[in-house]
């Protein structure tokens, strides 16, 4: 029943139409329009060249413009790629550290990126630190600046993560935990290489005494070899020359006795003279 | 291409003879006002020959018909509702009676038909006229609304089943 009467209605719509001369009438109006607007023919004009046109036109400028820039470009690409494993001290550790880490800070865009890039950061500047130590060059100097560079940028994380706690609750959880754990591993880290700092200056430290007393040993023996010798001479030949002696002559009218006693004075300060001069000597290990 | 004008003219020429009348009832469903429709139906033709004539490419002509109506519509309501109430009274414009006038000339074989259609929404309205009484395929009905022929089919499916239940509470 449905069914008849949907196709009884499309019927009757469909009976819905323009009358006869309605559409001559229409038709005719339309086909005056198609006539009096045929299809438009479209010209091609030719290229022309322009007569100012030379080699030295812009064609060839911004070819070599292009060049330059992929030479501009690829220069320091490599320059910065060089950069990358530049220590403290070294010529272009200033371009790592002003164009290669400004950069990438600067295309970090969301807290996210930003509290990665400041991970990695901290990250570098501990293994220059380790870097340095093992080859002998960390100066206090150094070691002060690269420790505040880890504290600012650990600063900075907390920022990012305030930024992020206020739009993303959840998230800056996660990444509070995340950033707690990195705080204690980078402390164990930092802390071994304060002990390694502290293991080479004991080194030092005990390379030096040692060297002190080798040399204080060698100035006794000195002493004693010299000592030795005069009380042989004087058992031997009490009527030595001192006068031919190389170091200090002494008193012609002396008694033997006095010029011995004189003698061996003179060669304990001579000892401790070498003994003071020996202290000043630079330690290398 | 004279040849090729005038070949696009006689083509152009039958276009007219078989679509015309499905154009104008769309516009007159559309717009529920029978000179209108013969206005819109007119420009729809005039509108598809210049983009014809201007070289662009067409793959469906009906399509192409349809497309150009429905745009000419939107922009009849679109000025319509510029035009407020106060200012066509203060032209001198009666609302009743070329309200009333409009009733007249909806002079519709049945009645009945037109009131079940209009009970439909107008996107199932639409749908149901050119699938069933326009005999467009669900292909040509996608391109003319822009939609996938997917949802077209859905659309169908439901028009038809809430144009039923109209028709059966009659």
């Amino acid at each position: 029943m449905k069914e008849e009467k949907f196709n009884n209605l499309i019927h009757k719509i469909k009976e819905n139409k323009m009358t006869s001369l309605e559409k001559s009438i229409t038709k005719h109006n339309v086909m005056s329009f198609v006539h009096n607007n045929p299809i438009a023919v479209k010209k091609v004009s030719p290229k022309v060249k322009s007569p100012y046109y030379s080699s030295f036109s812009f064609g060839h400028i911004s070819k070599l413009v292009g060049v330059a820039m992929l030479i501009v470009v690829l220069g320091i690409g490599g320059i910065s790629g060089a950069s990358a494993s530049a220590l403290p001290g070294d010529a272009l550790y200033p371009v790592k550290t002003n164009i290669k880490e400004k950069i990438e800070e600067a295309i970090s865009f969301t807290p996210e990126a930003k509290i990665a890039y400041r991970k990695r950061i901290i990250e570098t500047r501990l293994q220059e630190t380790e870097d340095l130590l093992n080859l002998n060059k960390l100066t206090p100097q150094t070691q002060i600046e690269l420790n505040t560079n880890i504290e600012n940028q650990t600063k900075e994380i907390k920022n990012n993560l305030a930024e992020i706690k206020k739009v993303r609750p959840d998230v800056a959880k996660f990444q509070e935990q995340e950033l707690n754990q990195d705080i204690v591993i980078h402390r164990t880290r930092i802390d071994k290489l304060l002990e390694k700092i502290q293991n080479k200056d004991t080194k030092i430290e005990k390379n030096t005494l040692k060297t002190n007393n080798n040399i204080e040993t060698k100035v006794q023996e000195i002493k004693n070899i010299k000592i030795d010798n005069h009380v042989i001479k004087q058992n031997l030949n009490t009527n030595i020359d001192y006068s031919s002696n190389t170091s200090k002559s002494l008193p012609k009218d002396l008694a033997p006795e006095e010029k011995l006693l004189l003698r061996k004075n003179q060669t304990d300060k001579t000892a401790k003279e070498i003994k003071i001069d020996q202290k000043i000597i630079p330690v290398k290990l | 291409m004279e040849a090729k004008n005038e070949n696009l003219t006689e083509s152009f020429s039958k276009a007219y003879d078989d679509f015309s009348d499905a154009i104008f009832r769309y516009c007159h469903y559309k717009t529920s006002n029978r000179e209108l429709a013969l206005d819109l139906t007119a420009d729809t033709f005039t509108k598809t020959w210049e983009y014809i004539a201007d070289g662009k490419k067409i793959d469906n002509l009906r399509a192409l018909l349809y497309r150009v109506a429905n745009n000419l519509i939107i922009d009849y309501h679109r000025k319509k509702k510029e035009s407020s109430l106060d200012s066509l009274t203060e032209q001198g414009f009666d609302i009743s009676t070329e309200n009333t006038k409009e009733k007249y000339e909806d002079n519709f074989d049945n009645k009945k038909a037109m009131e079940a259609i209009q009970e439909l929404d107008e996107n199932y309205r639409d749908i149901i006229i050119m699938r069933y009484v326009d005999d467009l395929s669900i292909k040509e009905i996608a391109k003319i609304l822009n939609e996938k022929e997917n949802n077209i089919s859905v659309k169908i499916h439901r028009a038809l089943d809430k144009l039923k239940k109209i028709l059966g509470e009659e």
